[in-house]
């Protein structure tokens, strides 16, 4: 299988469940899924994949999460993952660390919540492209 | 008259002797008495013979006359001691002479005792070897004397002497047995024995001068030749005691002398003279009838001639005496008669001279009188005028003839000193000089009128003179002298010169003085002021008008306002009388001047006038003006002032507002947010269950046409299991675990796309994989049955998302209305304080998820009244401090509990804390640890302020380094108690 994962990160559950869903259904058997309701729990998960040898395709993250922010975290994944298609999906977000990420990061997109399906999936097809 | 019997004194001679007896006899039985001589001697004997061998008590005893006894040496071998010792001694004579070698010095020495001693040495016999008792008297006192002597070889004798002082009561006595030899001898002094030891020889000499024998009572003579007398007394053991004592004569005994003497006392002051009486009494009654016969006047009953004697013939002349004396009576009556009637004629003209006299007296006494009386006047006059006034009479050649005395009074200068000097004692003062003309001119004849003189008095004062001197002619025209009469006018000067000098200040001050000053009439009938009289200086310089025309004007003229009559009626009446007012004048110019007036009215001969003095006040009326002026100007800023403070205090209510919405305002952006973040979800939800929709209607018919009993009961299986909906949420994490084992499971069971097939049972909730589950899953197509159910149930979740979402929308919404919430009435309502400090949370929920813990320390806490709005933002202000502090990360501890009638909240970060020495300044307004423009600075200050209006109270607990913990403190108020 050399699906790739999306990975998606949000601490409020309901977020995050209705947006893997979202993703999946659009996505559906494209992608394999998996969701981490904060950065320290979607790192864990990252080297779980690493361990099995899958990679990542696309990270939804959210900002406001307790501990490391998502703009950090993506940043983090920007230096490791460079390729992969980061996506802030946030209420609020400071702006300089969002100025800073989209100097510094490759791949990467700020979605405003409320979203629209439209939107994300065209940020992230968006994305893949480019990769390509 | 009475012949008395005779008194004692006619006796006087042989009374006298008697008594003169009785004293000597009584002076000599005192004087026995004094030498004490006793009496009664058996009642001694008696007594001494109680008296045992074995000691010697002492009684009365006698004074002993010498007796010399022999016996043995006394003193240091036995136990005699000496009281009334004088010495004890020891001797040697040789060529003669007694020395003492040897002076015991156990007894006092003194030159008394040495004088009795050495007389005793000297006067005390030599018997050699023997001891003798003596008893001697030398100087009135008696010793005892022991004496021992004894001879040497070389012819010195030495010896031993005691002596000692012997009372009155001591005495010597002896034991002695039948052959008179003496057993023991002693001394007996009061409480005191000495004794001799042992044998002796007999008494020698004395004792057997006298045959001593049985009888009680023995005489024997001694040296001395007085008699003295022993007793011998029988005792016990054969042994007889003598006693020696003095012998008493009868004729010693003072007693006797004493009775007698008072016996012929007696008799020669009581019987003497009753014997005598007895004697005279008979003649004396006779002479005493006589005497009454006298006494009565009764000269007829002559005297009888019988009495004897002497007594006849008194009585014989008697009667002839009387019958004379009767004749010699009737002649006298006769003359004294005659002598009477003369008299009373004499008398009666004497009596009327005397009326006479009388009468003149009364006139003389009221011409006298009325004469003092003149005279005290004219003494009164001149006393007067002597004060005042002396006259004088100088010659042509100008020596004075004359001086009346008087001018002693006034200038003090005897007569005879004024005569030399009344031309020398004049003054410099200038009016001498018109004296001096004055003086010459009548020297010439030429009479003068008064003139004045200043002269020196004697004191060198000066008196001034007021003369009045007039030429004397004779006959032929001459002029003899001139007669001057000087009057003393120096008081009177004094006075005048006095008034002329108060006249003269009173001048300057009308003057001179800076204030206006003048006179003006004043009619009383009428009420009205009249004109001017005078006015000063001033006056006319002020007001510019000459005096004149003051004098045509009055000073109602002078008021620069026109009055109707009331008013002048008015100012007329104050101008009258005493009184002081305010008045506008107007000088000559048109000048207005203001001026207080103090009127004064005064009668000056007969005229009413009134005396007035003004002040110019018109500075002082300006001065008021300007003060007025600037009182208005300050009230007008206190106004202004006022308005002002007003004005800062809406602004600063204001500002307390637009603080809260500041505050809110800062919460927006997150409140946003967390609307954004459920709106986000249930945006996806939808969409989800759209899809979801639309796909399980595009499988319905697939889904009704081929399904298997396996599909269908792995389909129940799912459903079932999602009826149950009260499952756990698990986290993700949790998820993952699960959708793993799960996965490895059915691998292992080797259903095909075990990890998708894994994946959707769990997001069907479906944790553990039963046997039956595994055997359903086996017989099916897995992934397909699972799937389809997927959608269905994705509706289900979706919804319940959706739901989730709204509810979390709701409570933000909620939370906002309730902060935002204006108690518009501004009363208090009764709160639930956790809720309110909830509501505040969820707010800044936002806030806090960027890094802040919250631990929440909830105790139970009733309903409090308060201003719930206002709390919010207590609640508001300190959580948004905290977070501040903390910089987004770090805990928040909440803690609440009820504390007796209080609540307490504390809000307890852990952030760097706050230096003690800005802990208070933090509560003041617009204080503020932030950079300009960061924040006003007011928010604790309105926190502190709404707890006060709550009657709570803020407490600050800080450590560096560790945070700071806000406390509050709020009353329960009175319902919840």
């Amino acid at each position: 299988m050399d699906r790739k994962v999306i990975l998606c990160i949000d601490d409020e559950a309901i977020i995050l469940e209705s947006l893997r869903e979202q993703l999946e259904k659009y996505f559906g058997d494209e992608y394999l899924y998996e969701t981490a309701e904060s950065a320290e729990e979607a790192f864990e998960i990252i080297d779980d994949l690493e361990d099995e040898g899958k990679d990542m395709a696309i990270i939804v993250c959210d900002w406001l999460m307790p501990g490391m922010k998502g703009d950090q975290f993506l940043l983090r994944i920007d230096l490791k993952y460079p390729r992969v298609v980061k996506v802030l999906l946030t209420g609020q977000a400071k702006q300089d660390s969002v100025d800073t990420l989209e100097e510094l990061a490759d791949q990467f997109t700020l979605l405003p919540k409320p979203w629209n399906k439209e939107d994300l999936i065209n940020i992230i097809k968006t994305g893949l492209k480019e990769n390509e | 008259m009475r012949f008395r019997i005779p008194s004692i004194k006619s006796f006087s001679g042989n009374i006298i002797l008697t008594v003169f007896i009785a004293l000597a006899l009584f002076s000599y039985g005192v004087f026995l008495l004094t030498k004490q001589v006793k009496t009664n001697l058996t009642e001694q004997y008696t007594k001494c013979l109680v008296v045992k061998t074995s000691w010697i008590q002492s009684t009365i005893f006698k004074k002993l006359e010498s007796a010399i006894l022999v016996s043995d040496i006394p003193g240091e071998n036995n136990n005699s001691h000496l009281s009334n010792a004088i010495g004890l001694c020891h001797f040697e004579i040789s060529d003669n002479q007694i020395q003492i070698t040897k002076d015991d010095t156990h007894f006092h020495s003194s030159p008394e005792k040495l004088k009795v001693i050495n007389y005793f040495l000297n006067n005390t016999p030599i018997i050699n070897n023997r001891v003798y008792y003596s008893l001697k008297e030398f100087e009135h006192f008696y010793y005892f004397v022991a004496f021992k002597n004894s001879k040497d070889s070389a012819d010195k004798i030495t010896g031993t002497m005691a002596i000692s002082q012997a009372s009155v009561d001591s005495v010597l006595l002896y034991l002695i047995d039948q052959n008179l030899s003496i057993i023991q001898s002693a001394i007996v002094i009061p409480d005191t024995i000495l004794f001799s030891s042992g044998s002796s020889t007999c008494l020698e000499n004395e004792i057997s001068c006298a045959s001593l024998s049985n009888k009680t009572q023995h005489f024997f003579n001694c040296k001395d030749k007085r008699k003295l007398f022993w007793v011998r007394a029988s005792l016990a053991n054969e042994i007889q005691l003598i006693l020696v004592f003095k012998s008493i004569r009868i004729y010693s005994n003072p007693i006797l002398y004493l009775i007698s003497s008072f016996i012929l006392l007696l008799l020669g002051i009581v019987l003497f003279p009753v014997i005598e009486r007895r004697k005279y009494q008979h003649q004396i009654g006779e002479i005493n009838e006589v005497i009454e016969h006298i006494s009565q006047k009764e000269f007829n009953n002559l005297l009888s001639e019988e009495y004897p004697g002497k007594l006849g013939t008194l009585t014989r002349s008697l009667n002839k005496m009387s019958s004379q004396l009767k004749e010699m009576y009737h002649d006298l009556e006769i003359r004294v008669i005659r002598r009477t009637s003369e008299i009373s004629m004499r008398n009666a003209e004497l009596r009327k001279k005397q009326r006479e006299i009388l009468q003149q007296n009364q006139e003389l006494k009221s011409a006298y009188e009325a004469l003092k009386e003149s005279q005290e006047k004219y003494e009164q006059l001149i006393e007067h005028l002597e004060d005042e006034y002396f006259f004088y009479s100088i010659a042509h050649s100008g020596i004075l003839l004359f001086v009346s005395p008087s001018v002693k009074k006034i200038l003090g200068y005897e007569v005879k000193e004024y005569r030399n000097i009344h031309d020398q004692i004049y003054t410099d003062n200038p009016m001498n000089k018109n004296a001096l003309e004055c003086e010459e001119n009548l020297k010439l004849g030429i009479a003068q009128p008064k003139f004045f003189k200043e002269v020196y008095d004697n004191k060198r004062d000066e008196k001034f003179l007021e003369v009045s001197e007039v030429p004397i002619f004779n006959d032929d025209g001459q002029l003899v002298s001139i007669e001057g009469l000087a009057h003393d006018i120096t008081e009177r000067q004094k006075a005048e010169e006095l008034i002329k000098e108060q006249e003269e200040k009173y001048r300057m001050l009308f003057t001179h003085a800076s204030d206006f000053i003048f006179l003006y009439k004043i009619n009383r009938e009428n009420n009205k002021v009249g004109n001017f009289i005078e006015a000063n200086r001033y006056t006319l310089n002020k007001l510019g008008y000459t005096l004149e025309e003051l004098r045509e004007m009055n000073p109602l003229n002078l008021l620069s306002n026109e009055m109707d009559s009331e008013e002048e009626n008015q100012v007329n009446e104050m101008a009258i009388n005493d009184s002081k007012f305010e008045r506008i004048w107007e000088s000559k110019d048109g000048q207005p001047i203001n001026v207080e007036i103090s009127a004064h009215a005064l009668t000056i001969k007969d005229k009413e006038v009134a005396i007035a003095v003004a002040r110019d006040i018109t500075a002082r009326k300006k001065a008021e003006e300007e003060i007025r002026f600037v009182n208005e100007e300050l009230v007008n800023q206190k106004e202004n002032l006022e308005s002002l403070v007003d004005n800062l205090t809406e602004t600063q209510e204001q500002l307390v507002q637009s603080e809260k919405m500041a505050a809110l305002g800062q919460l927006i952006a997150g409140i946003a947010h967390e609307i954004n973040t459920p709106l986000g979800a249930i945006k996806a939800s939808i969409g989800n269950m759209l899809d979801s929709l639309n796909t399980a209607l595009n499988e319905l018919p697939d889904l009704f046409q081929k399904q298997s009993i396996e599909d269908l009961s792995l389909f129940n299986i799912i459903f079932e299991n999602a009826q149950q909906s009260s499952k756990v949420e698990l986290s993700s994490r949790e998820k993952r675990q699960k959708r793993r084992e799960l996965s490895s499971v059915f691998n292992e069971q080797q259903i095909p796309d075990a990890e998708l097939v894994a994946d959707a049972l769990v997001y069907l909730e479906i944790y553990d994989a039963s046997n039956d589950l595994i055997l359903n899953l086996k017989k099916t197509d897995a992934l397909k049955v699972v799937r389809s159910a997927r959608n269905f149930i994705s509706i289900k979740k979706n919804t319940n998302t959706i739901n989730l979402a709204v509810e979390k929308a709701t409570k933000v919404v909620f939370a906002l209305k309730k902060y935002a919430h204006r108690d518009a009435m501004g009363e208090k309502v009764s709160t639930d304080i956790t809720d309110s400090i909830e509501t505040v949370l969820t707010l800044y929920q936002n806030q806090l998820k960027q890094g802040i813990e919250i631990v929440r320390n909830y105790g139970k806490l009733p309903l409090i009244q308060c201003y719930q709005d206002e709390i919010s933002q207590v609640w508001t202000n300190l959580i948004q401090n905290a977070i501040q502090a903390m910089n987004l990360e770090g805990i928040l501890t909440i803690t609440t509990k009820q504390k007796g009638d209080t609540i307490e909240v504390s809000f307890k970060d852990n952030g760097p804390g706050v230096e003690p020495d800005i802990r208070d300044k933090i509560f003041e307004p617009f204080y503020t640890t932030k950079k300009q423009g960061e924040g006003s600075g007011l928010g604790l200050d309105i926190v502190k302020k709404i707890i006060e209006k709550h009657n709570g109270a803020i407490e600050l607990e800080s450590k560096m380094g560790e945070g700071a913990n806000f406390i509050i403190i709020l009353p329960l108020g009175i319902e919840q108690k």
